[in-house]
C-alpha cells in the first residue's frame, strides 16, 4: 500500500527489487519510511509548492480536528450513565421481588387463620387483601417494565437519553412501589 | 546428590497424590443439618411440579436418580439472565450426552413466560426439553422453591437466604441435597462449578 496514493503498490516487496533497485528489506523501509514522510497527511514543508498544499490542507484539516477535539469534548455519555443506573435500580429491586413475594405468601397464609367471627373482621379483611394486591401490582410493574424496556441501539442520541431517562423513573418508582408494599405487607404481620 | 534425584520426583508424586485427593474428595451436603435421634438430618428439596417448553410436566419424578442443575431466570431479563443463560448453555454443551444429569430452569415471570415463550426461547438457545427444562407455574410456588434453594446454596452459612436474583446455579444429588453452587455470571466460577458436577459424578 502506497502512503501517497493510498492505492495497493504491488511492484514494490521486501527482498524484491523495488524502485531503487536495492532489492533488501533495509532499503524496503527505508522507501516506505520516504513514502510516509511525504504523504499528505505528513507532508513536510520543503519546497514552496508543498508549502502552499500544506497551508490549503491545514485550512481544511485545522477546523475538522478542532470541530473533532470539540466533538469529543462536549459528547457526554449522560446516555451510558443513565442505561447503568437504570440496570442498577432494577437489579436491587429485583432483590426486593423475593422478599415482596415472601411477604405475600405469608400473609395469604395469615388471612386463613384470621377469625371470621371477630368484630374486626371486616376491616382486617380489607386492609389484607388490599396489601395482596399491592404486592401483585408492584410484581407486574416491575415485569411489564422489563417486557417494554428495549436497550437503545446507540446510547448518545436525543431520543435514547430521553427514553433512559423515562425508563430510569419508571423503574425507581416500581421499586419505591416494591419497597413500600413489604412494608405494607409486614405492618400487617406484625 | 542420589538423595535429591530421588526426593524429587517422590515429592512430585506425594503433590500430585494430594491433588488428586482433593479432587476425589466427596462433595459436602449444604445447609444447616439437624440431630434428631442421633440421625443427621440435611435439609433437601421439596416436591414441586411445574410445566416445561414442550406442556410436559416436570416434576421430581423427572429428576429421579439423576442430578440436575437449577437456576432462576426471566426471558425479558435485560442484566444477569443473558450472562447465566451463557453460562448455562456451557454447562448444557459439556454434559448434552451425558444422561446422568438434566437442567432445570424455572421462570419467575410466570404471566409474560407463558409455554409458548418459553418454547421460543428454547428455540433461540437451541437446547433439547428433555435435557434442559425451562418451566413456569404458579408465582408463589416458584418464588417459594426459589427461598428452599437459596436458603441452601448461599455464602454465608448463618445468613437468612431466600431467593435474591442473584444468578447462582445449584446442584441438585438425587437425593434432593444442594451439593453446590456458584455465580452463573463468572464464567471462571461456573468453570469451579463444573469440576464440582464431575466430582458429584464421580461419586454416585
Amino acid at each position: 500500500m502506497s502512503f501517497r496514493t493510498g492505492k495497493k503498490d504491488n511492484s514494490y516487496r521486501p527482498g524484491q527489487a523495488g524502485p531503487n533497485k536495492a532489492g533488501n528489506e533495509e532499503d524496503f523501509d527505508k522507501q516506505m519510511a520516504f513514502n510516509f514522510i511525504n504523504s499528505k497527511i505528513f507532508a513536510l514543508p520543503n519546497t514552496k509548492t508543498q508549502k502552499h498544499k500544506n497551508t490549503s490542507n491545514m485550512r481544511f484539516f485545522l477546523p475538522l480536528t478542532l470541530s473533532l477535539l470539540l466533538f469529543a469534548c462536549t459528547t457526554d455519555n449522560t446516555g451510558v450513565k443513565l442505561y447503568e443506573e437504570a440496570m442498577t435500580v432494577h437489579d436491587e429491586a429485583m432483590k426486593d421481588m423475593g422478599e415482596m413475594n415472601r411477604v405475600g405468601r405469608e400473609l395469604k397464609a395469615k388471612v386463613l387463620t384470621l377469625d371470621s367471627t371477630a368484630a374486626d373482621y371486616a376491616t382486617r379483611k380489607v386492609a389484607y387483601d388490599a396489601a395482596l394486591q399491592h404486592i401483585e401490582k408492584a410484581g407486574d410493574d416491575m415485569m411489564s417494565w422489563m417486557r417494554d424496556f428495549k436497550k437503545p441501539t446507540e446510547l448518545t442520541s436525543k431520543n435514547a437519553v430521553e427514553y433512559l431517562q423515562k425508563a430510569k423513573t419508571g423503574i425507581a418508582d416500581n421499586a419505591a412501589d416494591i419497597k413500600a408494599a413489604i412494608e405494607e405487607g409486614k405492618a400487617l404481620l406484625k | 546428590m542420589r538423595l535429591l534425584f530421588l526426593f524429587f520426583p517422590l515429592s512430585l508424586l506425594f503433590f500430585a497424590a494430594c491433588q488428586s485427593g482433593i479432587d476425589n474428595k466427596p462433595l459436602p451436603i449444604l445447609g444447616n443439618r439437624d440431630v434428631v435421634n442421633g440421625d443427621t438430618i440435611y435439609p433437601s428439596i421439596p416436591d414441586f411440579a411445574f410445566i416445561n417448553q414442550d406442556s410436559q410436566v416436570v416434576n421430581n419424578a423427572t429428576f429421579a436418580d439423576k442430578i440436575y442443575v437449577v437456576d432462576f431466570f426471566f426471558i425479558h431479563c435485560p442484566t444477569i439472565c443473558p450472562k447465566v443463560k451463557a453460562n448455562g448453555l456451557r454447562v448444557y454443551q459439556k454434559y448434552l450426552n451425558d444422561p446422568r444429569i438434566l437442567m432445570l430452569s424455572h421462570s419467575i415471570d410466570v404471566k409474560n413466560d407463558t409455554v409458548a415463550a418459553l418454547r421460543e426461547h428454547a428455540r433461540k438457545l437451541g437446547i433439547d426439553a428433555k435435557k434442559w427444562h425451562l418451566v413456569t407455574g404458579k408465582r408463589d410456588e416458584i418464588y417459594g422453591i426459589a427461598d428452599d434453594y437459596f436458603s441452601i446454596a448461599k455464602e454465608d452459612p448463618e445468613a437468612p437466604g431466600g431467593f435474591d436474583h442473584s444468578g447462582r446455579l445449584i446442584l441438585v444429588d438425587k437425593k434432593r441435597h444442594v451439593r453446590a453452587f456458584c455465580d452463573g455470571t463468572d464464567a471462571q466460577d461456573v468453570d469451579r462449578f463444573m469440576k464440582d458436577v464431575d466430582r458429584l459424578l464421580a461419586e454416585q
